[in-house]
């Protein structure tokens, strides 16, 4: 995620970066063809190491087209992965999932820690609104239309029952993508009035998915199994999911915290081990990941002076990894299934997409927010990825009747969401003029005067 | 104790390298041998904390270690203290740990044909002698730095003993890369034969060492550990796919990219304080692969490893006289001057444990144990063997020498590597003499 363009790429180093992609699928395709059917640690290793390289090199290449480095991230999964070109086994990708752990872990407590309170402060009527609105709003009308659209997979379902599985589709689509928002922040080191709302109602719209869910399900389910009875039992792991996160990210941010100023050091082993290390311990009390180290990264930037270093830790860290956890995304993203689904996939994600644009735009238009998010604010909001997939797939859990289809219509819609979003999101940032300059590149270091010795 | 538990541990481990590069006085031992000794009483074979499936679960993480530490030694290669080894040296150096490597093998291979050993057929002998002789041939490089830290060397010997333990790792790595070539994978539909797979891994190598020179031209912030962490998993995801040595693929990676990328020395600035941070994990790990029971079965097998050290003095002495022959200021150093070339250090471990890994059973148990036995044999004898020396030729004093600054973190060393002013290469953490890593 380098900001090539700003060191000004020659088309001879695009020139070398494609050939050099076409060395890597070349030794690529040779492992894969001349040692078929290896299932050991070794593909997993090629696999990473290819999926870093091609992904990189991807991400410079769509840079011609304007489009944001984890689109190229994607795109290197999805031609290798097991649905195009097979040169990365299905296998290989599932056993790679530990990286999305430590991803996961990088981007919630950059995303945390981004969250400065006294630019929240100025902006918070305006992302309250958005978010109470996109919220209400966005699972109301995206209901709706799941409603009338009436997908094969609910095709002789009661219609109350429908109208059970039309709220749980809108709590599907009110769910954005933290990493995605974070990655093309984190490429165009942008700053400035949409940035920041980008950043917060991202961050905060998560902590709002987790309660609507429990709300959805707590409704849903007596529509669609009539036998059930209405109970609140969901919520009361709910507190203890969301109030044992925030206390346990609090002492994680404080020890962290702590660690930086007494002394700073490694901060790469440190962040290997808490992510995880930690998430092993959040996931074996129950908690959510996510919020807690959010929380964690709050708690440093903004009840310390440490904030500033960490985030740039964070960075050294964290950008080698959203290339793995994206190009595995797009590896992971089942091509096969939206070519099933494409049609509902279309009609639901393009509803979702006029329901977000309009909503921001009444929402920010009623905030009186600056110029930039009310033309603007919509375009982080596109993008879907993990969260969805997740949520749709605690619904197919907790559904069994119409899960698997459900489950599979959303997965098409997020694949749509997530090759578009980020796109959208960098044209955003691009017209509203939030976009930085680039980081320091190993030129800058060979500047100097050559060495004595060598 | 479970995977994660684990995996702390070697966190934990990698931070204490880290943090100790600059340090002066808890440096360890210059082989890192204790780490070795950690991990095989922590291992399978002695308390069993870490059993041996979890062990087997970490193997892509050490074959991505020994890959990282090779592709160092590669990058780093021909050079010692920031300059390049003199021609004279970079020969010598090499012809010693041929002569001794040889001299092992050589040993190895006329017991096996004279008693032979239960469960080892000719092919099998022929393997161990060849990886015996692999991994006792090297002098490691922190011996002199070990030195360095605790006293101020300066001189025509120590500058020597330099510059020979930094050209005499790539015979070893060649021969593992030649003996992997012997025995491909049955599993690979492609057939050569040795020299074609010897090839192969050469130009593998070489291939990727240029895609990473490439990557690297214009490549900015964390892009430039991307592209480095990147093409060396694939290089080791590929080599053992096809059975190669990873450790030989990954040092002509090194080598390629030294000799490509303008940017090398930046490179080197950033690449080498990551070489402890991966050592003592490696080194644990090792130690907890360190599998006696064979050893303790067959009391050839013992014979076998105590004939390996004997070869390996003989070897090394056989070197000293060699040094002083060529060498005229090395002629003070006396007849057992060879006895300071005994040190071995993380090249060896590291070639022992990839045979371990890729032949596991009798003889890659056993020749993983020749390397940490030479390993401890070099502490027990040649470091202080080498402070003596050192003293006596009065190129040691006692006093302290200055302290280094401390060496950055990983990721400090990476941005300080990008936007440092001055491209000099920065003192190693040690003295003139340490200047190794």
């Amino acid at each position: 995620m380098s900001s090539a363009g700003a060191h000004g790429k020659t088309w001879l180093g695009r020139g070398m970066d494609l050939l050099s992609l076409g060395i890597l699928f070349a030794i690529m395709w040779g492992a894969t063809y001349m040692a078929p059917g290896y299932k050991g640690e070794a593909a997993v290793l090629g696999a990473l190491g290819f999926l870093l390289l091609a992904g990189t090199l991807l991400s410079e290449l769509v840079e011609v087209l304007g489009m944001p480095h984890l689109t190229g991230y994607l795109f290197a999964g999805i031609i290798a992965g097991p649905h195009v070109l097979h040169l990365i086994e299905h296998e290989s990708v599932k056993r790679l999932e530990p990286v999305n752990t430590l991803a996961i872990a990088l981007i919630a407590l950059a995303g945390g820690a981004e969250l400065r309170l006294e630019t929240l402060k100025k902006g918070l009527r305006g992302l309250l609104l958005a978010l109470g609105l996109q919220t209400i709003l966005g699972i109301s009308l995206m209901a709706v239309v799941f409603f009338l659209a009436r997908p094969g997979f609910v095709a002789g379902m009661p219609t109350l029952a429908v109208v059970g599985v039309s709220i749980l589709w809108g709590v599907v689509s009110i769910t954005r993508s933290p990493s995605a928002c974070l990655g093309v922040l984190s490429q165009t080191r942008a700053s400035g009035p949409l940035a920041r709302f980008s950043l917060g109602f991202v961050m905060a719209s998560d902590v709002v998915v987790v309660v609507m869910l429990a709300t959805a399900i707590t409704v849903a389910r007596p529509l669609i199994e009539p036998g059930s009875t209405f109970s609140f039992s969901a919520f009361s792991s709910l507190g203890h999911e969301i109030l044992g996160s925030v206390s346990l990210g609090t002492t994680l941010g404080l020890v962290l915290a702590a660690y930086l100023k007494v002394s700073g050091r490694q901060l790469l082993v440190v962040l290997i081990a808490l992510g995880f290390g930690a998430t092993e311990v959040l996931h074996y009390l129950n908690y959510e990941p996510l919020l807690t180290f959010m929380v964690a990264g709050f708690v440093v930037q903004n009840l310390s002076k440490q904030g500033d270093k960490f985030i740039h830790a964070i960075e050294e860290t964290g950008g080698v990894v959203y290339v793995v956890f994206f190009a595995c995304a797009g590896a992971h993203l089942n091509v096969p299934l939206l070519k099933d689904f494409w049609p509902t996939a279309l009609l639901l994600t393009g509803a979702r997409a006029a329901v977000t644009v309009g909503v921001a735009r009444l929402a920010s238009t009623l905030a009186k927010d600056d110029p930039a998010i009310r033309k603007y604010g919509w375009g982080p909001l596109i993008s879907q990825a993990g969260v969805a997939i997740g949520i749709a797939s605690v619904i197919a859990s907790k559904f069994p009747s119409f899960g698997p289809g459900f489950r599979d219509v959303a997965i098409a819609c997020v694949a749509l969401n997530e090759m578009v979003g980020p796109v959208l999101f960098k044209l955003a940032i691009d017209r509203a003029k939030e976009a930085q300059g680039p980081t320091a590149s190993l030129d800058d270091a060979d500047e100097a005067p050559p060495a004595a010795s060598s | 104790m479970s995977a994660i538990a684990l995996l702390m541990g070697l966190l934990l481990l990698s931070y204490v390298g880290s943090l100790i590069i600059g340090g002066r006085t808890a440096r360890g031992l210059p082989s890192g041998v204790e780490f070795i000794g950690l991990g095989f009483a922590v291992g399978p074979h002695a308390l069993g904390l870490v059993e041996r499936s979890m062990i087997n679960e970490f193997e892509p993480l050490v074959q991505v270690a020994l890959g990282w530490l090779a592709f160092v030694v590669g990058l780093d290669f021909g050079r010692a203290g920031g300059r390049r080894v003199r021609a004279k040296p970079m020969v010598l150096g090499m012809f010693c740990a041929v002569l001794t490597g040889g001299t092992v093998a050589f040993a190895v291979n006329r017991m096996l044909a004279s008693y032979p050993i239960a469960g080892i057929d000719a092919s099998g002998g022929l393997l161990l002698a060849a990886g015996a002789g692999v991994v006792t041939a090297e002098t490691t490089r922190f011996v002199v730095q070990w030195v360095a830290v605790r006293l101020k060397v300066q001189g025509p010997v120590s500058d020597l003993l330099v510059e020979i333990a930094a050209a005499d790792d790539l015979a070893p790595l060649v021969a593992a890369g030649a003996i992997f070539a012997f025995v491909p994978k049955a599993d690979v539909s492609l057939s050569l034969h040795a020299g074609g797979w010897f090839l192969l891994s050469l130009s593998l190598g070489g291939l990727i060492g240029t895609v990473t020179a490439l990557l690297l031209r214009e490549a900015e912030g964390y892009a430039v550990w991307g592209a480095l962490i990147g093409t060396l998993l694939l290089g080791v995801g590929t080599s053992t796919r096809f059975g190669l040595c990873t450790i030989f693929v990954t040092f002509v990676m090194g080598i390629a990219l030294a000799g490509i990328s303008p940017h090398r020395r930046a490179l080197r600035r950033m690449v080498s304080p990551t070489e402890r941070a991966v050592l003592y994990p490696m080194l644990l790990l090792a130690g907890a692969h360190l599998d006696a029971r064979p050893l303790l079965e067959d009391r050839m097998l013992v014979a076998l490893v105590a004939l390996v050290l004997i070869g390996r003095i003989v070897g090394k002495l056989l070197s000293g006289f060699v040094l002083r022959a060529v060498v005229p200021a090395a002629r003070p150093a006396g007849p057992l001057f060879g006895i300071v070339l005994l040190s071995s250090g993380p090249v060896s471990v590291s070639c022992g444990f990839v045979f371990a890994l890729r032949f596991p059973g009798r003889i890659g148990d056993t020749l993983l144990v020749c390397a940490a036995a030479s390993a401890v044999l070099g502490e027990l004898v040649s470091t202080y063997a080498l402070k003596n020396l050192l003293t006596q030729l009065g190129e040691a004093t006692t006093a302290a020498p200055e302290a280094p600054p401390p060496a950055p973190a990983i990721p400090e060393a990476a941005a300080e590597a990008l936007v440092h002013t001055t491209s000099t290469i920065p003192p190693a953490p040690t003295s003139s003499a340490g200047e190794l890593s």
